[in-house]
């Protein structure tokens, strides 16, 4: 059997045993290590766009949050329930056709991809005429548009009073579901020629176009795709939290997202993921800091936002030894393990 | 007819003439080179033939086809490859890599059947790489093929950027100083490749070099560009003994006591 088989199988089993340890937590996990690891999957499925943005294509973007809120708002919107809906509603009532959609989790959540996707087309439009710093500046200000868009349309987001009682869709096997597609999506594109194109307009946009390569265009396939993502990313994120407004989805959220990339290793997929889980494990672990600590007979009083502290200081130093990330650009695969684990020698730098 | 046709070609960078009525035609299999000191306009020319730089005047034909101010994308799909002075190889990719990027344009899927992975897509992918691996076996680069390429000596990163170009079936092929930097040894191979490659894939050369060697050698024809004017054209024996090219060389009158 040759090895690209064996790994084909090892993969097949690992997800079978992934999917198995899913429906035993989603009955025996407590419901807050369930929310933990579900925080992670969404994260897993936002690092994993960007970086198909960024780490391949080389699109600084920082709309992240601008598109999460379409993503979280068109889901919401579209599973919430009427009497719900008219609960919320009280300042102004919701606009018709919106006001009676009960819709079921995937439809919406569908719907909620597409319609991401098409305002990511049009966010490119203007942001991926500009290159490196340029870029994340317009980005910035159209995921800000978005912000204040969302808090003015009274009549579908409810303004700034936000959307409470959404249904709690979110479980683990939607998000993690959600995740692993994603990754094998975008991991096969970036594989394909595509991701040869994108890599080409990273490293050197003059000789990818030089070499027949449509620059514009390609940016623009990498970046709706990635919108898609993020929408259902964000769906999954408002059917977790049950209450959204807009400024759930400030600036932060995308700094959160590239902090997620940063300390995984931009331009790896693998590194994505062990990111998401490191930094919302870590973020959850440090929450003991914000309150108040004794130590022998002090005790320092809590001091709420203490764990961003202590939270930005382990990141300096994973940054210091880790330059590129916790991965770098490399990326998990079986014969690595199995080489590493001395049960498969080293083949002799030859592909596959 | 020719294969490339340019008339009256011009570039100005705001009150700089960096080109000035460029006119050329190179008939199908010929092979002509441009020559100039340094800063006579080769590259702008280069640059605005290919769809790198706006002309702003004047106007470029590929076999019949006006292509004038088209995309530099859309010039090479018609069939205008290049390299250029300054190698521009994606150096992060293997030198198969590199020169399926230059594949891509042929491709006829959608992103989408690319990332599900699907079987009309795999075929596609391997033919590609079946393709860009005889490539490499005619530019006789099969044994780095899974090399890095900006981790190859610097002759060779010049092979791989000429079959990166003929990677996309270009018709025409412009060389910009394919011989910057190399040995007479190296350029001597060189030589060889390009009237290898010239006669095996059928293609018409425009050249722009410095080594003298080289132009002499294996041009029909010579063009010479000072201050982005043509000041003469012909033969290269002609050229050689044109008292104009000698004064816009060595920066004396050749005819200094007459």
């Amino acid at each position: 059997m040759s090895k690209n088989t064996v790994s084909k199988i090892l993969t097949l089993i690992s997800l079978v045993v992934f999917v198995l340890f899913l429906l035993w937590a989603q009955q025996n996990l407590n419901p807050y290590l369930r929310r933990i690891m579900i925080l992670i999957a969404i994260n897993v499925i936002w690092a994993v766009t960007f970086n198909l943005v960024f780490g391949y294509t080389g699109q600084f973007s920082l709309g992240h949050a601008g598109l999460i809120a379409v993503g979280a708002y068109v889901t919401a919107i579209l599973t919430m329930a009427p009497a719900q809906k008219e609960q919320n509603f009280f300042l102004a009532p919701m606009m018709w056709p919106l006001s009676q959609m009960e819709w079921s989790f995937l439809p919406a959540l569908v719907t909620a991809a597409l319609l991401t996707a098409f305002v990511g087309f049009l966010v490119g439009i203007p942001s991926l005429q500009f290159r490196g710093d340029y870029m994340a500046i317009v980005t910035l200000g159209l995921a800000e548009i978005i912000r204040v868009v969302n808090m003015n349309l009274q009549t579908i987001t409810n303004g700034s009073l936000g959307l409470k009682g959404i249904p709690s869709h979110t479980t683990l096997l939607w998000s993690w579901g959600a995740a692993v597609i994603t990754i094998a999506f975008i991991a096969t594109l970036v594989k394909s020629s595509y991701g040869r194109a994108f890599m080409a307009i990273r490293d050197d946009e003059l000789a990818a176009g030089a070499m027949g390569i449509q620059v514009f265009r390609h940016k623009m396939i990498a970046f709706v795709i990635a919108s898609f993502f993020i929408g259902i990313g964000g769906g999954l994120y408002a059917c977790l939290l049950s209450t959204i407004d807009p400024n759930v989805f400030i600036f932060l959220l995308s700094y959160q997202v590239v902090t997620v990339v940063v300390l995984g290793g931009v331009g790896s997929i693998t590194g994505n993921v062990l990111g998401a889980a490191v930094y919302v494990s870590l973020f959850e672990l440090l929450r003991p800091i914000d309150g108040p600590i004794p130590i022998g007979p002090v005790t320092i009083p809590g001091q709420p936002g203490m764990r961003m502290v202590i939270f930005s200081i382990i990141f300096l130093i994973v940054i210091l030894f880790y330059r590129r990330g916790i991965m770098g650009t490399s990326e998990f695969s079986w014969n690595w393990l199995l080489t590493k684990l001395g049960i498969w020698r080293e083949s002799a730098g030859v592909q596959e | 007819m020719s294969v490339l046709k340019v008339e009256n070609l011009t570039k100005q960078f705001g009150g700089l003439v960096a080109l000035s009525d460029f006119n050329v035609e190179l008939e199908e299999g010929e092979l002509v080179g441009l020559i100039g000191p340094n800063g006579s306009g080769k590259t702008t020319a280069f640059n605005v033939i290919t769809g790198i730089y706006r002309p702003t005047g004047g106007r470029v034909t590929l076999r019949g086809k006006d292509i004038t101010g088209l995309r530099s994308d859309q010039i090479t799909a018609q069939g205008i490859a290049r390299t250029f002075q300054n190698i521009r190889l994606f150096p992060q990719m293997t030198v198969l890599e590199n020169v399926m990027v230059g594949h891509h344009l042929r491709l006829k899927t959608s992103p989408l059947v690319a990332g599900l992975g699907l079987p009309s897509y795999v075929r596609q992918e391997r033919a590609m790489r079946d393709e860009s691996l005889e490539l490499l076996q005619i530019t006789g680069l099969e044994d780095v093929a899974h090399e890095k390429a900006g981790s190859l000596p610097y002759g060779r990163q010049r092979r791989v950027e000429i079959a990166r170009a003929l990677a996309t079936e270009p018709k025409m092929l412009l060389l910009d100083e394919p011989a910057a930097g190399m040995n007479p040894e190296e350029t001597h191979g060189l030589m060889d490749f390009i009237q290898q490659i010239l006669k095996d894939f059928g293609l018409t050369i425009f050249l722009i070099e410095h080594q003298m060697r080289l132009v002499m050698g294996i041009c029909e024809r010579l063009l010479v560009l000072n201050y982005g004017v043509t000041i003469a054209k012909g033969y290269p024996e002609e050229i050689q003994n044109d008292s104009m090219v000698i004064s816009a060389y060595l920066g004396v009158s050749a005819n200094v006591n007459n």
